[in-house]
């Protein structure tokens, strides 16, 4: 007994001198906006820094605030609600710090924002949509469901006027429209952009003596082949490839295969599922040749399948539909991999098709806002070119506008000029569709369920036949 | 039975005289062969308990090596064990990367608060129910707890979150505190429950009634005091289940304010559950357990009667 309160006495020391230390250091800016940014400084921050204060410089929301002789504002407070971004949260407090000190300097208005995390995002964007606590500004997804379920006094507000000011729908890419507008109206304005790209070991590449990353599926296998090590049983003990999809998730892989041999999930309407035709019928044979025919590519089916993982541990050379946020992940988790990591855009079938999927998400203001015209003020200024690159730079996320993607820290930099290239050649991912978070819900909505069967061995035509059926029961 | 002058037994007496010594050598070795099953069964016994030991410390295990781990080992496939080299500096950086103290004060002020409100509501309860159950409402209050617990969570979760909405009571520790309370009480009453039940005989609360004591002062003065057993594990559980709870705190709470730890260190987690700072993830684990820990430490010995008193006769 008197070893186990020596133990107990002992871990209480330990607690309380975590506690007195980090008392001292730790980060205690809490949910509240404007605190010296200072403090907070980041290597990755020196940079970027300049892009936000060349932001507050040019942009301050309004074209009173911008001569700097009114705010008409001054003293209103908003909130605002993000997800977290990276693995870092300290980093995307400092951001969010400095762009709201910056735009209360400006114009008077104070930002109070608040970090949701990605498991509850949606559950509380759906309460704010419902007639629970929302924030005046949100950074929001699955727009079309949000905008739907919202009411005449709770929801997303229709922001058309926003859109205009900030120079219409050319100010974005096509994915940005396809998820912030429904039925003609802005719900948002798009800001982050997603879309995949090629990740391969330049290592490995070296030596088996490529040179070049594959531009077709062809070249995609042929080089796979030769990266790709099997032992007496033909097992892989070293897979040339890897899609990009944890515990047997394929359809994100494979919606960027159908793009890459021309086909479509739905007509352009968005009434009709399209992917019961030949391109479809091709992606998916695709799909399931890597893993079965030609052997370069492990069946990820394994709960425990990383592909993350197993390239950082050296086991993959090439992951087909990485993000942009991988390299720095594989950097933070496998310093040894440093020098090895580099992006190209996937490739397709020919070479001539469309290079991958794209995501999109807006920034939208809550119809329960007290001050929608400040809140209106804090989206031009959040949204604008300045402080979109300043935070893509900070958070390391690709950008919806156009401009942003076409600055030479996307087109120049040797990881991100793929991304860069791909956002130009790139068709939208989510469908906007109320209920397509049940068809693509993993493990047993429809789409990842047929792509599981495909590459399980079931015949292609009757897996299709099976999904529409099942998308028709959930309805669309 | 009558027994003779040397010792033996009177039929033994009739038995030849070899016998005896055959006797005491097979009680030796019966001694000898019972000697070897008793140390067998210590074997056996500590055995069993090595692999439950494993099977329970091995995430424990997990979590402090991948806290020590050099980075660049962290997500090395095939895992490795042991680190080649011990690394801390994680056990200081944590502290920079997110408000750790903050969530930790958070989580101890909603913890504490819940632990003693539920123990004064679920020691009330849980006596009178143990005491008056052939009362009609108090029986039919035992059973209603009881359903209470067949219930998930989140089915009342949309209802209660607007209740606390109109209340205005989301974003405070109250609300979280409600919100928690309603959940031990019942769970807390059950247990304290079974503990008056088997731990405490009426006749000593008879006796004090005979010595004059009123119902008040005999709950107060007697029973109370030999509960304390029954009353810490119910308390080690309202902890734990507010320290350890993700889903209320995460609907009621926005901004970090108020965040306690179970929802703080999901900071970590990236867009798409991708979590590359493993090692200071695992650091702030080792911290957050602390405090269960040392609870566990200073009071194992009464939560063991306490619970073992409930179960035998609850």
């Amino acid at each position: 007994m008197k070893h186990k309160k020596l133990v107990a006495w002992g871990m209480t020391i330990a607690l309380a001198a975590g506690l007195l230390s980090g008392c001292g250091k730790s980060d205690d800016s809490g949910s509240s906006s404007n605190a010296d940014s200072g403090t907070q400084s980041t290597t990755e921050s020196t940079d970027a820094n300049a892009g936000g204060n060349a932001a507050a410089d040019d942009q301050a929301g309004g074209a009173d605030t911008a001569e700097g002789t009114e705010k008409p504002y001054e003293g209103v407070e908003l909130t605002f609600w993000m997800q977290s971004y990276g693995s870092d949260p300290s980093i995307q407090r400092a951001a969010l710090d400095k762009v709201t000190a910056d735009f209360k300097e400006k114009t008077g208005i104070t930002v109070n924002y608040a970090i949701n995390d990605w498991s509850s995002a949606n559950q509380k964007l759906t309460l704010a949509c419902t007639g629970g606590e929302a924030p005046d500004v949100g950074d929001v997804f699955f727009t079309k469901s949000f905008a739907l379920m919202s009411s005449e006094d709770a929801g997303l507000m229709v922001i058309n006027d926003v859109i205009e000011d900030m120079g219409g729908e050319s100010t974005w890419l096509a994915a940005g429209k396809d998820e912030a507008c429904v039925d003609g109206d802005w719900y948002g304005v798009p800001w982050r952009f997603d879309t995949r790209v090629l990740l391969y070991n330049t290592e490995d590449f070296e030596k088996a003596g490529i040179t070049e990353a594959p531009k077709t599926w062809d070249e995609l296998i042929e080089v796979a082949q030769k990266l790709t090590e099997t032992d007496a049983n033909g097992k892989i003990t070293h897979a040339g490839l890897a899609w990009n999809s944890d515990m047997g998730r394929y359809d994100q892989a494979w919606f960027s295969m159908l793009a890459q041999c021309g086909g479509t999930m739905m007509n352009e309407d968005f009434t009709e599922f399209t992917f019961d035709s030949e391109e479809g019928k091709k992606s998916l044979q695709f799909l399931t040749d890597c893993i079965n025919k030609y052997n370069i590519c492990s069946n990820s089916l394994d709960a425990s399948y990383s592909a993350l993982t197993e390239f950082m541990g050296g086991n993959v050379s090439m992951i087909f539909g990485a993000t942009g946020e991988n390299k720095r992940d594989i950097i933070n988790a496998a310093p040894q991999m440093d020098g090895k990591v580099a992006s190209a855009p996937l490739p397709t079938a020919t070479g001539t098709e469309k290079n991958a999927i794209a995501f999109s998400a807006p920034i939208s203001i809550f119809k329960t806002t007290q001050n929608p015209e400040a809140a209106k003020e804090w989206v031009k200024y959040f949204c604008s070119e300045e402080v979109q690159l300043y935070m893509s730079q900070q958070l390391n996320v690709l950008n919806s506008n156009v401009k942003v993607m076409q600055d030479p820290y996307f087109t120049e930099d040797e990881w991100l000029k793929a991304f860069s290239e791909t956002a130009l050649n790139s068709q939208s991912g989510d469908m906007p569709l109320t209920t397509w978070s049940q068809l693509d819900a993993w493990p047993d909505g429809p789409i990842p369920n047929m792509c599981a069967k495909i590459v399980d061995g079931q015949d292609i035509d009757a897996a299709i036949a099976e999904c529409l059926e099942k998308m028709e029961a959930i309805g669309y | 039975m009558q027994i003779g002058a040397c010792g033996l037994k009177p039929a033994d007496m009739e038995r030849p005289p070899g016998f005896a010594g055959f006797r005491r050598e097979h009680g030796i070795k019966m001694k000898k062969t019972k000697r070897i099953r008793k140390v067998i069964e210590i074997i056996r016994h500590y055995l069993a308990l090595l692999v439950v030991s494993i099977f329970v410390l091995l995430p424990y295990y997990w979590m402090i090596v991948t806290a020590i781990k050099p980075t660049e080992e962290v997500m090395v496939s095939p895992a490795t064990l042991l680190p080649s080299r011990i690394e801390l500096s994680n056990f200081g950086k944590v502290w920079n990367f997110l408000p750790l103290g903050t969530y930790m004060k958070n989580s101890l002020i909603v913890s504490a608060v819940v632990t003693i409100v539920s123990v004064i509501f679920a020691t009330l309860c849980g006596y009178s129910i143990s005491r008056f159950i052939r009362r009609k409402a108090q029986k039919g209050a035992l059973i209603l707890m009881l359903c209470t617990q067949l219930i998930p969570g989140i089915v009342t979760m949309i209802s209660l979150y607007f209740i606390m909405f109109n209340l205005k009571m989301n974003n405070t520790y109250q609300g979280l505190i409600i919100a928690y309370v309603v959940w031990a009480v019942p769970f807390c009453t059950l247990m304290i429950k079974g503990y008056f039940d088997a731990a405490i005989p009426r006749e000593i609360e008879e006796s004090a009634r005979v010595d004059g004591c009123s119902q008040f002062r005999t709950f107060f003065d007697i029973c109370l005091p030999i509960s304390i057993p029954g009353i810490i594990s119910t308390a080690i559980f309202a902890f734990i289940l507010a320290w350890n709870e993700y889903m209320w705190a995460s609907i009621l709470l926005s901004g970090d304010k108020l965040k306690p730890v179970s929802v703080g260190i999901y900071d970590f987690i990236g867009q798409y559950g991708a979590n590359t700072k493993m090692a200071l993830t695992m650091t702030a684990g080792i911290f957050i357990t602390l405090p269960a820990m040392i609870i566990f430490g200073f009071l194992q010995k009464y939560l063991i009667s306490g619970l073992s008193a409930g179960a035998v006769k609850g």
